[in-house]
């Protein structure tokens, strides 16, 4: 007994020195990426933290929550979230469910299918400079579109100088997208299992009853990488519009984007900082909801 | 073995985390070029060596072992001749002997030493410039061809205004550059003074001297250096290669000659402008220029081949060319200089290597004019100063190690592009300061620009300053000439300097002009004490625009429209009126403090309309009238004014033919529309750890005298020297004789003295300046005091947006409503963000 007590002692020491080893092995591989984030991400971010909290980045008075008071009070502020918010709803959901019914079309046996996913995946190789000058020789005051509305009796439209830019940069949004999101779809259309598709059909179940009960729920996970990925990416459309228009665009497509980048440029680090940690707190909150979502929708069907 | 394989794997894993940390290291980017650096390895001291050497000129002087040689001109009053010596000065015992060049050119005419180099023998290969002269009236002055010839800045009788627009008279043959007489007064662009100097020649001979200066041979060489016939011909430098056969640099190409002389061809220069010419290490002759082809403005160093008659391989990346000869060096190929740094540059490997910068040295590089190095490592450097010759002289430098040189504390001068005018400044700061030494650090980076889009290289240049500001590379003190100050002023950026002048012991605030201290002022807090300001206003017919200064934007329409047929401004485009228009008149359309702004009214629509019938470009070409004609004419409406000294507004009452109003640029409050551009502005960062020293060196600024420098054009700010320069405008001394009586012409009026200056037009319309009168001076003085800073530079945001936008409109593609609609839209976003 007393043996098998002291093997007992030397297995848990034995087992507890070699956790300890293996957790200081596995710090000490961790440790230059952790320092990499740290550098990279970490502590720029506690910088911005730091910075929305005092008057100027070269006196550093402490001023606690005036930037921010001063920030949601600024109209110009006001009038970029509005118009992010609006892209966002409006691009994102667009995105998705465009992405994911290409997939499904492209998922079925159609003639040239490869060289029609080919197709919606090139415009991720372009660069932007071509972009940008894509989007000027068709949407310039006197660009094609214009030429041909005139072909067709009607009247030129300043396309990204009036209330239809946003459109023209909703159509550019989804011109870039598309191709990523419809991959990552059937990616993931190809991983349900065929045979519950099967049984399903067996079953008597409509198309429409095997996509609603049986394919969303095993797409849910993709569902929201994907959002999350459009959500992301309706950020990044900044490149292209600010190539397009500039510091100061038509107020219909000035996004935070557009803001914070203008404070930066007339060195008022405090105003960015604290438009920045807002907009950081709003997608946090989406993104919970987003996760919490994704959580009770497709839990069933994860492993 | 189980054992050996897990630690293996363990050592390779160690292994590679080892160079991912190692990696971070790497992170992070080398010191810049420019920035500054005190914990330089070596520094080169300098030794100031005194040439105590009547009328040595610095112009032209080479190094030829241990001795400093140069052309000296002696001219003999009475025989009316003049002779040139090679002068040949001992860095070694300074001793000083003079070989007279024994030539025997034409007699008609005058003629001096273009460019030399010395031969091995101790003689000399030189390009003499001969000018003769026919007969020629002028001024009265016993003038002779010798004197127009030989003088070294080329003037002829009489100095010249050299006005904007005008060609002045006096420029003369035996300029610097070379330039035939075709340029001079008495060539077809100058129809006012046809009858100073007529009918002259220049040419051009190859002369070998031995060392006792006698003239071994020389030939005519000018049809073969004549490049273009209408404008004469150009050379600038010669060469020896280690077989002495002659290179010279001229328009038309780099010109071969064999030891005796022999002409053996021309290499043509297409693709680079061949601007210096030397001899490498390796024995061959070189030229550098910029070329032509690069993507960039730089520099590239191209070989002569000599026997095949034709440039040779081509070396990029030579730091410069200046003084028009190549220099060997020491340890590589060839010792370089620009204006900031000395640098030794190798052919093999086609780099260069900064040897040390000339402020470090406290050397102003703007004036070094050439550069050797003796047998000892150290390297001479000849600065001339021409507009202070007492900073001219020669310099050399001993590298020595930092630590044996006295520290000093470094006070960093940031400037967009203001170097040049302030290194005179800093190198006498320097050079009397124990305990501080001032850098500078340009911002605006040329090296890679292409000529296109100055705006972006400025913009990137003041992002660049705005991020040292905010990080912990804060320059000590900011050349405000170009920059938005108020902006930085609000994010706390510099000290108050009211405090300083209030403690220093050799100013006080009373003795500057109070309006310019308010002028730079933000907030209560005295920014700036810039050294000297020049105003800039418009000019109309009193009897037209009224007797009071100041008026908005629509009454100066109102004056145009009522004058269709009259230009409002000679040459004005529809951009330089949208400038003149929006110059100082954004507050008529943004209201800063509520952040509304009404492009949309009917106001600004009209400025668009009118500013659409101006031309989009100015024919200058077809257009041979010129803007005095005009403007007595009554064909143009206005005149914009630049005043940077007491003399410049007497000729618009002849202009204009009665009374001016100074009217200024249109304001929506009717202020005086007169704007206030300053030099050397300077303001210390509140970042700054030596802020006294930044003090100190802004006080030596202040204080010192410019004299007549070129470059600091102005009105001082201080009121005494301002009450000086007044009275000095408006004293007027005539010549007298030896017993003190009046020399009087032959009107019997008395002749006044210094030279007075005449600005010529094309069409022969002509004005002689004079000392200026107290009126004049009242009126400069006033506008002194209500003049306010003028905008940024480059212009604002506002009025780029508007430029942008209105291009549309101006092309007939939009309307006018469409058009404000879209700048009402984004200046108010612009004005909202809280700029």
């Amino acid at each position: 007994m007393k043996k098998k007590q002291k093997n007992e002692d030397k297995i848990h020491i034995k087992t507890t020195r070699r956790t300890r080893k293996l957790k200081l092995s596995s710090g000490a591989f961790i440790l230059p990426s952790f320092l990499g984030v740290m550098a990279f991400f970490i502590l720029p971010f506690l910088v911005v933290v730091v910075y929305s909290l005092v008057d100027s980045p070269i006196t550093n008075n402490f001023v606690l929550f005036e930037n921010y008071k001063y920030t949601m009070g600024n109209s110009a502020f006001k009038t970029a979230v509005v118009n992010t918010f609006t892209f966002s709803v409006a691009a994102v959901p667009l995105a998705v469910v465009l992405s994911l019914l290409l997939a499904i079309v492209l998922d079925t046996k159609l003639p040239f299918r490869s060289q029609f996913r080919t197709f919606f995946l090139s415009p991720m190789m372009v660069p932007v400079a071509s972009i940008v000058l894509i989007w000027q020789v068709l949407f310039h005051y006197n660009g094609a579109v214009n030429e041909v509305l005139m072909a067709l009796g009607g009247r030129k439209i300043d396309w990204i100088k009036s209330d239809y830019a946003l459109i023209v940069v909703v159509i550019l949004f989804l011109w870039k997208n598309l191709g990523y999101n419809m991959i990552m779809f059937m990616a993931a259309l190809a991983s349900i299992p065929r045979d519950i598709l099967e049984v399903a059909r067996l079953e008597s179940a409509t198309p429409l009853q095997t996509f609603f009960y049986i394919k969303i729920r095993y797409l849910s996970s993709t569902l929201l990488f994907v959002t999350i990925m459009s959500l992301i990416s309706s950020f990044k459309i900044f490149r292209e519009v600010y190539l397009l228009t500039g510091d100061h665009p038509y107020d219909s497509i000035y996004t935070l984007q557009h803001f914070m980048n203008n404070k930066f440029k007339s060195l008022d680090y405090p105003t960015l900082s604290s438009a920045a940690i807002l907009m950081s707190l709003v997608m946090i909150v989406i993104i919970g909801i987003l996760f919490v979502t994704e959580n009770r929708f497709g839990k069933d069907v994860e492993g | 073995m189980k054992k050996r394989t897990g630690l293996l794997r363990r050592l390779g894993a160690l292994a590679v985390a080892a160079v991912m940390t190692l990696q971070l290291a790497g992170c992070g980017e080398d010191e810049p070029a420019d920035s500054v650096s005190t914990a330089a390895e070596w520094v080169w001291v300098p030794e100031y060596v005194t040439v105590g050497v009547e009328n040595f000129s610095y112009y032209d002087t080479v190094l030829d072992g241990s001795s400093l040689c140069t052309i000296l001109y002696d001219y003999d009053e009475a025989a009316g001749t003049s002779t040139q010596t090679l002068g040949r000065y001992s860095l070694e015992d300074g001793s000083f002997t003079k070989t007279p060049i024994q030539w025997e050119g034409p007699k008609d005419g005058g003629w001096n030493v273009r460019s030399y180099v010395l031969t091995e023998d101790g003689g000399m290969t030189a390009l003499l410039s001969v000018t003769s002269y026919g007969d020629f009236g002028g001024l009265g002055d016993d003038m002779s061809a010798d004197e127009a010839a030989g003088a070294e800045d080329g003037t002829a009788a009489g100095d010249s205004a050299g006005a904007e627009d005008g060609t002045a008279a006096g420029d003369s043959a035996g300029a610097e550059d070379g330039t035939a007489v075709g340029e001079a007064a008495g060539g077809e662009n100058s129809s006012g003074a046809e009858s100073f100097i007529t009918d002259y020649k220049q040419t051009v001979y190859l002369a070998r001297f031995d060392k006792e200066g006698k003239n071994i041979f020389s030939q005519d060489i000018t049809e073969q250096v004549q490049g273009d016939p209408e404008f004469g011909f150009y050379v600038s430098s010669l060469a020896l290669d280690e077989k002495g056969r002659i290179y010279i640099s001229a328009e038309s190409g780099i010109l071969l000659y064999d030891e005796e002389g022999s002409y053996k061809g021309t290499v043509p220069t297409t693709t680079v402008n061949a601007e210096a010419l030397g001899q490498g290490r390796d024995g061959k002759v070189y030229f550098c220029g910029y070329s032509r082809e690069a993507a960039t403005m730089s520099y590239v160093l191209t070989e002569v081949d000599f026997d095949g008659v034709k440039a040779g391989a081509v070396y990029k990346d030579f730091p410069g060319a200046r003084g028009e000869k190549l220099t060997m060096g020491k340890e590589k190929d060839f010792l370089a200089f620009d204006g900031e740094a000395m640098y030794e540059y190798d052919l093999a490997s086609q780099t260069k290597e900064e040897l040390f910068r000339w402020l470090d040295s406290d050397i102003n590089g703007n004036y070094v004019r050439s550069v050797g190095v003796l047998e000892d490592g150290r390297v001479l450097a000849v600065v001339e100063d021409w507009e202070d010759t007492s900073n001219s002289g020669i310099v050399l430098l001993t590298k020595t190690a930092a630590d044996q040189v006295p520290q000093k504390e470094t006070i960093v001068v940031a400037t967009l592009s203001g170097g040049y005018n302030l290194k005179a400044l800093i190198v006498n700061f320097n050079r009397n300061s124990d305990k501080y030494h001032v850098t500078v650090k340009e911002y605006l980076n040329t090296d890679n620009w292409d000529g296109n889009d100055y705006v972006s290289l400025v913009s990137d240049a003041v992002t660049s300053l705005n991020n040292d500001i905010t990080s912990g590379n804060c320059p000590d003190i900011i050349d405000l000439s170009g920059l938005n100050f108020k902006q930085l002023a609000s994010k706390g950026a510099f000290e108050d300097l009211n405090g300083y002048l209030e403690d220093s012991a050799v100013l006080d605030r009373s003795q500057f002009l109070e309006n310019i201290l308010e002028a730079y002022s933000y907030n209560g807090s005295l920014i700036s004490i810039p050294a000297s300001v020049a105003l800039q206003t418009v000019a109309g017919k009193a009897e037209d625009v009224g007797a009071q200064m100041g008026w908005t934007l629509e009454e100066m329409i109102a004056y145009a429209e009522a004058h269709p047929d009259a230009a409002m401004f000679e040459g004005a485009t529809k951009q330089q009126i949208l400038y003149y228009l929006l110059n100082s008149n954004e507050d008529a359309f943004v209201d800063w403090e509520t952040g509304k702004c009404n492009f949309n009214s009917d106001e600004f629509k009209h400025l668009l309309e009118f500013v659409k019938s101006f031309p989009d470009e100015y024919d200058y070409a077809s257009d041979n009238t010129s803007t005095a004609t005009k403007i007595q004419k009554g064909q143009v409406l206005m005149e914009t004014v630049y005043i940077s000294d007491f003399k410049d507004i007497q000729i618009y009452p002849e202009l204009f033919g009665g009374e001016v109003t100074y009217i200024g640029f249109p304001t929506a409050d009717r202020r005086s529309g007169c704007k206030l551009s300053s030099s050397q502005a300077l303001a210390i960062t509140s970042k700054s750890k030596v802020k006294e020293g930044a003090w100190e060196f802004i006080e030596s600024c202040l204080l010192k005298d410019q004299g007549s420098r070129f470059n600091s054009s102005g009105f001082p700010v201080m009121k005494d020297r301002l009450q000086a320069l007044a009275e000095e405008a408006v004293k007027v001394e005539y010549l007298t004789d030896e017993n003190g009586e009046l020399i009087l012409d032959s009107e019997g009026n008395a002749i006044a003295m210094g030279g007075s200056s005449t600005v010529f037009y094309e069409d022969g319309w002509s004005y002689t300046y004079r000392q200026a009168t107290q009126e004049e001076v009242d009126i400069i003085m006033h506008l002194l005091e209500v003049a306010e800073p003028a905008p940024d530079l480059y212009g604002s945001n506002v009025s780029t947006i508007v430029t942008e936008e209105a291009e549309a409109f101006f092309k007939g593609q939009k309307s006018v409503e469409e058009t404000v609609s879209v700048i009402q839209s984004r200046v108010e976003l612009y004005v909202s963000e809280g700029n």
